[in-house]
């Protein structure tokens, strides 16, 4: 399901979803009930939605603004299993809320901010695997599992992954925003009991501590599949945010130099520069 | 997380309840001494700035009375603590502090909490991480629930478990409920009061506040009068001040960032005017150039699909600083398409470089339409004497090696004497004969005496009609041919609200060497600036 299908992005977006063979059943958007996009229905509610289509597994909320979180409040009137939130800037206060409703109803959140995520011929929530003109490039089947905190790097990392020569289980964009439904240590667990993942690639940035998270779960043996990861912002000033709303180095947490650390000595391949990762993936997958 | 001042979270707490000491603000001497004398006892006199630690840099003095007061409002404003420029000082009742507490609430973004957390101590005045190191047992930290949020009873339960006997406890309880509402209603990231103050007659006091308010929630908050909406640990530069009015606010098509790295030019120095494509390839960019020692005078990033008059301002923001290179990183495969940034690039450059020879620039582009991209870029800079580089998907993660070009570039062009060349105006030509129309960010002028098929009435121009097939392309039925000439396919009010503006008609024009389309992006202040500037 898609919430907010009928504006330019939404219409955008479930083109994308429906390009990479994912099975889009319905969209909605409040007063456009009864139309379609590209076939698809239009419902004016998830209630209405969720009645003529159930079981929905999960919707891609694309509502910006505070019709944000009222849209996820709706949608979790229903039972799906996951909701990827994919508005940015969405205000911190309902972020909190949103995860700790999440959390609550037992239903995975992947946002706010998340650009989406795809598993190459299989399907899509979001922005990736589609047009073809990329797919053919950054989005083709195979082992390797692809995490990223930033939307952009989410498909550069999967290129690069494609142009050495491996293939993608699942590429998915954590979102950038300070507070996040799903984190880099929480995705790991689940890329472990993924039988057709063989390892993960990872781009990480300065701020926070899910890194650091994440190697502690690697030392307590909860993922042990092999992970390359690569951290930038090495160099950037203290004090100062970068980009994303979670990209700031604060009190001396946050850095680079402390993230390569962790991950390291918890046994991952950390990369000096994004350019070796042709080199790190042959070394490690295919001798 | 845009930061407040001290006197304005105490005026929030205030609101919210808590009891903060009496007095004013003051942005000069006399009114400090008019505060003082209302008060009628002594003061603390405290520069309103972004620091702690400010009694020990000099930026808390006591004052006995009205004059001391004005005496030392004056030694204040105006000077610089720990880099800050004093602008204004808050003046209040001195207080006779029997004990110093700590109360904090803090975002926490770790995987087990994801929520606010309250942090409270015993000790105040110190920072509470020092303390929580060497006296553990004198902090406690409570995980808030964002939906059930904080309670008095919850508050009243906290301050029991850490031995705070009931009738101060009953005293601390509105202060720290207060600083919850306030975290709360007015989308606080970090809320703290260091210390909180047990008086000698039994008050308790918010002697001090930090707030840091949430980015995406400024715009609920427009009382605050917060300028720039960005985590910063010193005040907005002027040129930042003008990106962000007349780049950033207000428009949600795409991002448009611009802050300064270097707020103090050096003229013996060396500075690349820094521009990356995407969040993540923008920090990659970044850090690989100053991985290299370069100095980088600004950090821009525009992504997420913004319009090329947006891109082609943030460049413009860019130029206004004191260059030797300008670098474009898009180490990222954007799925917008890149001609956009390709037309901005293309206008901007032309613009700012035309008389600049030899000028580094190093451009990485990549993703959806890059090929077509890197084309427009180079048809459209022909003719330009500058010293540039376009690379493609190809060296999307060599940002190392993009880094090392801009280097080297740079360095062959400061050998180099050609500086000081005066610049030049673009000016458009003005005749009778034209059609003139706004979109949302911009007025177009064609001159039709510039114009060949409208000059020589012919519908088969060796332009072939260049705009309007650039239109049908990138703006989507702007414009349309009428009577052998291009002219407005819609109405001029419709055209106003038309917010794609790819820049695509006076680069096509351009491109067929008729140059009868003339783009101007209006961005106020930033002429004046640059006059400064100089």
């Amino acid at each position: 399901m898609v919430q907010g299908i009928t504006g330019r992005f939404g219409q955008f977006i479930a083109r994308n979803m429906l390009d990479t063979g994912t099975n889009l059943v319905a969209g909605v958007t409040p007063g456009r009930g009864g139309q379609k996009v590209w076939d698809i229905p239009v419902y004016d509610t998830v209630k209405e939605a969720w009645e003529a289509h159930a079981p929905i597994d999960s919707t891609v909320i694309l509502v910006p603004g505070p019709g944000a979180k009222e849209a996820l409040v709706e949608a979790l009137e229903v039972e799906l299993k996951i909701i990827l939130m994919e508005v940015e800037r969405v205000p911190l206060q309902d972020a909190l809320e949103c995860v700790a409703l999440c959390r609550r109803a037992g239903v995975r959140l992947i946002g706010p901010g998340s650009a989406g995520l795809v598993s190459p011929g299989k399907g899509s929530l979001g922005i990736f695997g589609s047009p073809e003109e990329l797919a053919t490039l950054a989005f083709q089947p195979g082992g390797i599992g692809v995490i990223s905190r930033s939307g952009g790097q989410t498909s550069t990392l999967a290129y690069n992954v494609c142009q050495s020569g491996f293939g993608i289980s699942t590429a998915i964009n954590l979102g950038s925003e300070q507070v996040l439904g799903t984190t880099f240590p929480e995705l790991l667990p689940l890329f472990e009991a993924d039988e057709e993942t063989e390892g993960v690639v990872y781009y990480g940035e300065i701020g926070g501590v899910m890194e650091e998270e994440a190697a502690e779960l690697m030392t307590e043996g909860k993922y042990t599949k092999p992970l390359i990861a690569y951290i930038a912002g090495r160099g950037l000033p203290e004090g100062m945010r970068f980009s994303h709303a979670s990209a700031i180095i604060q009190g001396g947490q946050g850095t680079v130099e402390g993230k390569v650390k962790a991950l390291r000595e918890a046994g991952a391949h950390v990369l000096d520069r994004p350019e070796d990762i042709g080199p790190t993936l042959q070394k490690v997958f295919k001798e | 997380m845009a930061r407040i001042f001290e006197y304005q979270g105490k005026q929030l707490l205030k609101r919210a309840g808590a009891k903060v000491p009496e007095g004013g603000v003051a942005s000069n001497p006399e009114e400090a001494r008019e505060i003082t004398r209302k008060i009628g006892k002594g003061v603390a006199i405290k520069a309103q700035i972004w620091a702690t630690g400010r009694l020990k840099a000099g930026g808390i003095k006591f004052a006995s009375d009205p004059d001391e007061a004005f005496a030392m409002t004056k030694d204040i404003l105006g000077s610089k603590i720990k880099g800050l420029v004093v602008k204004k000082v808050l003046v209040e009742e001195r207080l006779d502090v029997l004990h110093e507490y700590y109360a904090g609430i803090v975002v926490n973004a770790s995987m087990k909490i994801k929520a606010p957390v309250l942090v409270l101590s015993t000790e105040g005045g110190t920072k509470v991480e020092e303390v929580a190191a060497r006296n553990p047992e004198r902090v406690v930290k409570y995980i808030i629930d964002p939906i059930d949020g904080l309670a008095p009873a919850d508050v009243d339960r906290i301050l029991k478990e850490m031995g705070i006997e009931p009738e101060i406890s009953i005293k601390i309880n509105p202060m720290i409920t207060a600083l919850y509402t306030l975290f709360k209603e007015y989308d606080a990231t970090n809320a703290e009061i260091n210390p909180f103050v047990l008086t000698t007659e039994g008050h308790i006091y918010a002697a001090d506040c930090h707030v840091s308010i949430d980015d995406n929630s400024v715009f609920r908050h427009p009382e605050l009068g917060i300028k720039v909406p960005r985590d910063m640990e010193r005040e907005p530069t002027q040129l930042e001040q003008l990106a962000w009015d007349h780049i950033e606010e207000g428009d949600y098509r795409g991002t448009g960032y611009f802050a300064q790295m270097i707020t103090d030019f050096k003229e013996e120095e060396n500075y690349v005017g820094f521009h990356g494509i995407g969040g993540g390839g923008s920090m990659l960019g970044a850090a690989a150039l100053i991985s290299r020692g370069i100095k980088i005078a600004n950090y821009a990033d525009t992504s997420g699909d913004p319009p090329a008059s947006k891109i082609y301002k943030v460049i413009k923001a860019i130029f206004s600083q004191p260059l030797s290179a300008y670098a474009v990183v898009g180490a990222c495969l954007a799925n917008q398409e890149q001609w956009y940034h390709a037309f901005a690039i293309v206008k901007a450059l032309r613009e700012e470089l035309a008389d600049r020879s030899g000028f580094p620039v190093v451009i990485l582009l990549a993703g959806n339409k890059e090929k077509e991209a890197i084309r427009i870029i180079e048809k459209g800079l022909k003719g330009l004497d500058l010293r540039m580089e376009l690379y493609g998907r190809d060296h999307i993660y060599n940002s190392d090696f993009i880094g090392e070009r801009v280097e080297i570039l740079m360095k062959e062009y400061l050998n180099e004497e050609h500086l000081n060349k005066k610049a030049t105006e673009i000016r458009m030509a003005m005749g009778g004969n034209k059609l003139e129309f706004a979109t949302r960010s911009m007025k177009t002028t064609i001159d039709y005496d510039k114009c060949e098929p409208a000059k020589n009435n012919t519908s088969n121009p060796s332009c072939g009609f260049a705009c309007v097939k650039a239109d049908r392309l990138y703006d989507r039925g702007i414009l349309r041919i009428e009577g052998n000439r291009p002219v407005l396919a819609v109405s001029e009010e419709a055209a106003h609200k038309m917010s794609n503006e790819s820049l695509s008609w006076e680069y096509a024009c351009n491109a067929v060497g008729m140059s009868a389309v003339a783009i101007t992006i209006d961005f106020p202040g930033l002429e004046a600036y640059r006059k400064r500037l100089r």
